[in-house]
């Protein structure tokens, strides 16, 4: 019923194996056994500066959660406008906008005499960016889907102001709040990350400092760098994310009240692991940001093709629709792109021929990228499925290997990335390197939502494969596939929105060393594009590379996801 | 003058087409000391109309009184018990006993003594520190009940607080209920309950509100006079129950019976009659 | 013989012993069940475990109401609680529980401690873990910390003749202070329009 001490002992030791177990793989690594250790204390410091900015940018996410949430949920009027900007805000690739917010903010602060502050305010923004709009939606959600008897009680016992706050309203949040936190904190990291490498030693931490060494060679170093990050990784979900969300626990509500004396004794679920849960949530978040956020368009593409909004259509018809539809944005935002650039060559100078050169490339660049993002798809696929099948049908395995998996999950793929590039590059080419890279940045979405699209297959619909002797290909045929569609659409969807992001580090890696700015491997791309008109004052270049990214990202959705989407939802599901 | 006067209450909802009207003038009062069952066919809206009472949802027209004040806000004289509980599953037993005294702005030692008291009389010590969660639905809806009696309501109204309880739970929780109300050292002065169930009606109450189809009327107030307690196997308790059956099904009284009800003189002669 | 533990929780059973007063305290079971459009074999586990506490009588298919369990239900919801009390204390089950409680250190018995005690009755699976463990603390028999999943001894109470209601954590004593309305309550004349009431059952008076 509850975890025994012995369990509790045994699961701890499970996740102490990989720690050892990346431990000494670290050893190996290192040219000379041992040879990081001197370089810990270093690498601590610089993470320190990391971990202050996401504790910041954690504070204000949660202040602004709150608030934000829970305006949105009391005021009709402003949910109306609130929600739909939060579902644009949050399926924009957001490192894309990082070099804006880093010009602006150091720009602001250029003349204060204190510039760090500038470039710390930026990266605050960033991962702020990356937490809040999940944990908005988490407190906004809760609110909303609090219980009307509660909410009747609470106006019947005239419980109101502090108490009605600390009594109900916040207890009701609680629970999607710490789940939605341990999801925005992982996220958070990344983003960290990533800007820690792309604004390179104006903003000093872990990232910076993992690029510098991967950018001099420095094996030792970048040991020393991912150690720490991973200690602090295992130790705050230790200490921190797993007791909470146990004690998150207690402040579930059921929709749906039950009064027969078996939900009392229903024992109370221990020891959920938190990413997975979190995973679950970004399913869940998907799929009503989905729902809503395409109402208005498809009534568009209604409106526009002329289509009642009751009439059954094929998939050929709905095909055809979407594709009407993208074509029609990708052009609405072609429109965009040189209405920008002509406004900009106007208006501030005349275009410099590099830039003019490198827009050029935008076509070019862009299909590169996506090329890019197929095969990191598809070889992500190849291991995700297997491994996530192999988890949940062999429970011994699972019982190992799923700990291990959380704990490579919850390192940052930013993070890896200047190891990768250390020592992979020379021998995978600048291609494969980056190939692998978005992997790293995709393949564990795909995996966590193909595992619980697994664990949830119903027993009965197993039994009666096995009870009709259905078995190898005709069972993944006619039962497993279909079962999992869902989890695996949502999956793909999670997998690629991370794989946008993950362009803008995977393309392009440099350090800035004072004024001198050392590229350690470029492969042509979107975000190498958006990375060298960052870095190399072009903003032309920036500016279409970004409103291309956002164009592609977009069209994408509208006429792949979606429609796969509603068809995964329509006829896959199993209530 | 009547505790609660509910006067040519309308409700009225909106929907895709035009209004529906769910009440549609609905009067009767409420005396000192009555325990008042409101029965009806599902959707007549009987929930509604306790919600208007309390002034927790607005009526369309019409007007409640208390005391002979017009209830305009949510009405801190009368106490809800919930069908599904509406207990906060974050708060312990204790708490949610007291969630309702702390908006009342007691003192500390008034609202330890009222947790107490109540926490006692429904049977609950050695839940004190129990979540909701942790109890069985007989055990949960006693927390309701604690919490209502516990703010001393002089109305207690109860939203089928017995259907989502198992059949043998309801029945023991019913009695236990009635011996509450029984004690004179206890509150409420009164007691609305609203229920589907005729025969937990006339097992309750001393009057029966018998509402209509949508949109509603009162068809008939029934005084309810068998002695106490109600033996249900009785003949008596049979007829009235079949005369409750005949008036909701038909929508109106039975011819033999006229307008004001038969059965009073007919069946049984309880002291309890507070006509 | 396995020990018997009870199935149905405390709610139930005092159901059980309301419905069948109400059929002049004996009846047919399969007529009880039907009195509440109940299959037979959902009034079983409160019957038996009634039968078990000596509240009720089962012969030849009928359910009678002994002399405990009319007693039981002429007096206040607080006092059954001491009458359950006492009935579960002379009960196998409850008499382990209790022992190992007071050997126990610092009167605390862990889940698995409570689980591994448990073990002799006939496989109880999770939830009847948990419903044995809401009677005891129904009939105030232990405490129960639910964070720590573990069973408390009540320290302060003297074996046996044990005053009603609170445990020691509880501060003051309501149950002496309104005690006194609970049994001598019905028909008091105490004024109080509300005493139009009847005695709980007239039966036992």
């Amino acid at each position: 019923m509850v975890m025994s001490g012995f369990r509790k002992l045994r699961r701890g030791v499970l996740l102490g194996v990989p720690l050892v177990v990346v431990a000494s793989a670290a050893l190996t690594l290192g040219p000379r056994q041992f040879g990081f250790v001197s370089d810990l204390p270093e690498a601590a410091y610089y993470l320190s500066f990391s971990f202050t900015r996401m504790v910041v940018a954690y504070a204000l996410s949660l202040g602004f959660a709150l608030l934000y949430g829970y305006y949105a949920a009391a005021n009709r009027g402003a949910e109306r406008v609130m929600i739909p900007v939060l579902d644009i805000l949050q399926s924009v690739p957001i490192l894309g906008f990082f070099p804006v917010a880093l010009l602006f903010f150091v720009d602001a602060f250029s003349h204060t005499g204190v510039p760090w502050i500038g470039t710390n305010l930026a990266s605050i923004f960033l991962i702020f960016t990356s937490m809040a709009w999940n944990m908005v939606f988490g407190v906004y959600e809760s609110l909303k889907s609090l219980p009307g008897d509660l909410r009747e009680a609470t106006d019947s016992f005239g419980v109101r102001g502090w108490q009605r706050v600390r009594e109900v309203l916040l207890p009701a949040t609680v629970n999607r709040l710490v789940y939605n936190s341990i999801l925005s904190w992982t996220g958070g990291w990344f983003f960290l990350v990533a800007a820690e490498i792309i604004a390179s030693s104006t903003l000093p931490g872990i990232g910076s400092y993992l690029s510098t060494a991967a950018a001099d060679g420095n094996g030792d170093a970048l040991v020393a760098g991912l150690v720490v990050l991973i200690i602090l990784i295992i130790i705050l979900d230790f200490l921190l994310w797993r007791p909470l969300s146990r004690w998150a626990e207690k402040y579930r509500y059921d929709t749906t009240p039950s009064g027969d004396a078996d939900a009392a004794t229903t024992p109370v679920r221990m020891g959920i692991a938190p990413l997975r849960r979190a995973v679950a949530g970004i399913a869940r978040r998907v799929r009503t940001g989905f729902v809503t956020a395409s109402a208005p368009i498809v009534s568009l593409g209604n409106y526009a093709l002329g289509a009642g909004p009751t009439r059954r259509r094929s998939a050929v018809t709905t095909g055809v629709r979407y594709l009407t539809l993208g074509v029609i944005l990708i052009v609405c935002w072609l429109i965009l792109i040189a209405a920008g650039v002509a406004i900009y060559s106007i208006f501030i100078h005349p275009l410099p021929a590099a830039a003019v050169r490198l827009i050029r490339l935008l076509p070019e660049a862009l299909g590169s990228s996506i090329g890019r993002l197929i095969a990191a798809y598809g070889i992500s696929l190849g291991i995700a499925f297997p491994l996530a099948l192999f988890l949940t049908r062999r429970p011994k395995a699972g019982r190992v290997g799923m700990p291990l998996v959380e704990i490579v999950a919850s390192v940052p793929a930013t993070a890896v990335f200047p190891l990768i590039v250390f020592a992979l590059l020379t021998d995978l080419g600048p291609q494969l390197t980056s190939i692998l890279m978005l992997m790293t940045g995709m393949i564990w979405y795909l995996f966590f939502n193909l595992l619980s699209g697994l664990r949830a297959i119903p027993p009965d619909l197993d039994e009666a494969a096995r009870s009709y002797g259905v078995r190898g290909w005709p069972y993944y045929r006619r039962v497993l596939l279909p079962a999992i569609f869902p989890a695996f659409i949502t999956g793909s969807i999670t997998a690629l929105g991370g794989g946008w992001n993950t362009l803008i580090v995977a393309e392009y890696l440099s350090v800035t060393a004072g004024t001198s700015t050392k590229v350690i491997y470029q492969v042509s791309g979107i975000g190498q594009l958006i990375d060298v008109g960052f870095h190399e004052n072009l903003t032309s270049v920036y500016v279409a590379a970004l409103l291309a990214l956002v164009a592609a990202v977009v069209a994408i959705n509208e006429v792949v996801w979606k429609p796969l989407y509603r068809r995964a939802v329509e006829k896959y599901r199993y209530d | 003058m009547a505790l609660i006067e509910v006067r040519d209450i309308k409700k009225d909802y909106p929907s895709h087409h035009g209004t529906i009207s769910i009440i549609n003038g609905v009067s009767f009062d409420v005396a000192d000391s009555d325990f008042l069952a409101i029965v009806g066919p599902s959707g007549c809206g009987k929930s509604t109309l306790l919600r208007i009472i309390q002034g927790l949802e607005r009526a369309t027209s019409g007007e409640i009184r208390f005391r002979g004040r017009p209830v305009d806000a949510v009405s801190n004289e009368m106490a809800m018990v919930f069908q599904s509980f509406a207990l906060m599953p974050w708060l312990t037993i204790k708490e949610n006993v007291a969630f309702g005294l702390t908006a009342r702005g007691w003192t500390p030692e008034k609202i330890a003594a009222q947790i107490d008291r109540y926490i006692s009389v429904t049977g609950l010590v050695g839940f004190e520190e129990a979540y909701p969660r942790e109890l069985s639905g007989g055990m949960r809806q006693r927390v309701g009940l604690a919490r209502a009696l516990a703010v001393e309501p002089a109305v207690l109204l109860m939203d089928e607080p017995f259907s989502a309880l198992d059949a043998l739970t309801a029945e023991g929780l019913r009695e236990e209920v009635l011996q509450l109300w029984r004690d004179p050292e206890l509150p409420p002065e009164a007691v609305i309950l609203v229920t589907h169930n005729i025969e937990e009606a006339l097992a309750m109450a001393d009057r029966v509100v018998v509402m209509s189809h949508r949109p509603s009327r009162v068809l008939s107030v029934v005084p309810v006079t068998l002695s106490r307690p109600r033996e249900r196997k009785s003949e008596a308790f049979y007829e009235l129950t079949d005369y409750l059956y005949s008036l909701i099904t038909e929508g109106s009284p039975p011819p033999s019976a006229g307008a004001k009800p038969a059965p009073s003189e007919t069946l049984s002669t309880g002291p309890g009659d507070t006509q | 013989m396995p020990t018997i533990f009870p199935k149905a929780s405390p709610s139930e059973l005092q159901g059980l012993l309301v419905l069948i007063n109400e059929h002049k305290g004996t009846e047919d079971v399969a007529r009880l069940a039907d009195d509440l459009d109940l299959e037979i074999d959902e009034i079983l586990p409160s019957l038996d475990y009634a039968e078990t506490l000596g509240l009720v009588k089962v012969s030849d298919g009928r359910a009678t109401l002994t002399d405990t369990g009319r007693r039981m239900l002429s007096v206040s919801i607080r006092e059954r609680k001491t009458i359950l009390r006492d009935l579960l204390r002379k009960t196998t089950l409850f008499k382990t529980i209790l022992r190992a409680l007071e050997s126990a250190p610092e009167g605390r018995l862990t889940e698995d401690d409570v689980q591994r005690l448990l073990a002799f009755t006939t496989a109880p699976s999770d939830s009847y873990v948990l419903n044995i463990i809401n009677w005891g603390r129904y009939a105030e028999l232990f405490r129960y910390d639910s964070d720590e999943h573990a069973l408390i001894a009540i320290r302060s109470r003297s074996q046996g003749r044990s005053p009603p209601s609170s445990p020691p954590s509880a501060p003051g004593t309501p149950g002496a202070r309104v005690a006194p309305a609970a049994s001598g309550q019905v028909g008091d004349g105490s004024g109080s329009p509300k005493d139009l009431a009847y005695p709980a059952n007239a039966v036992a008076t």
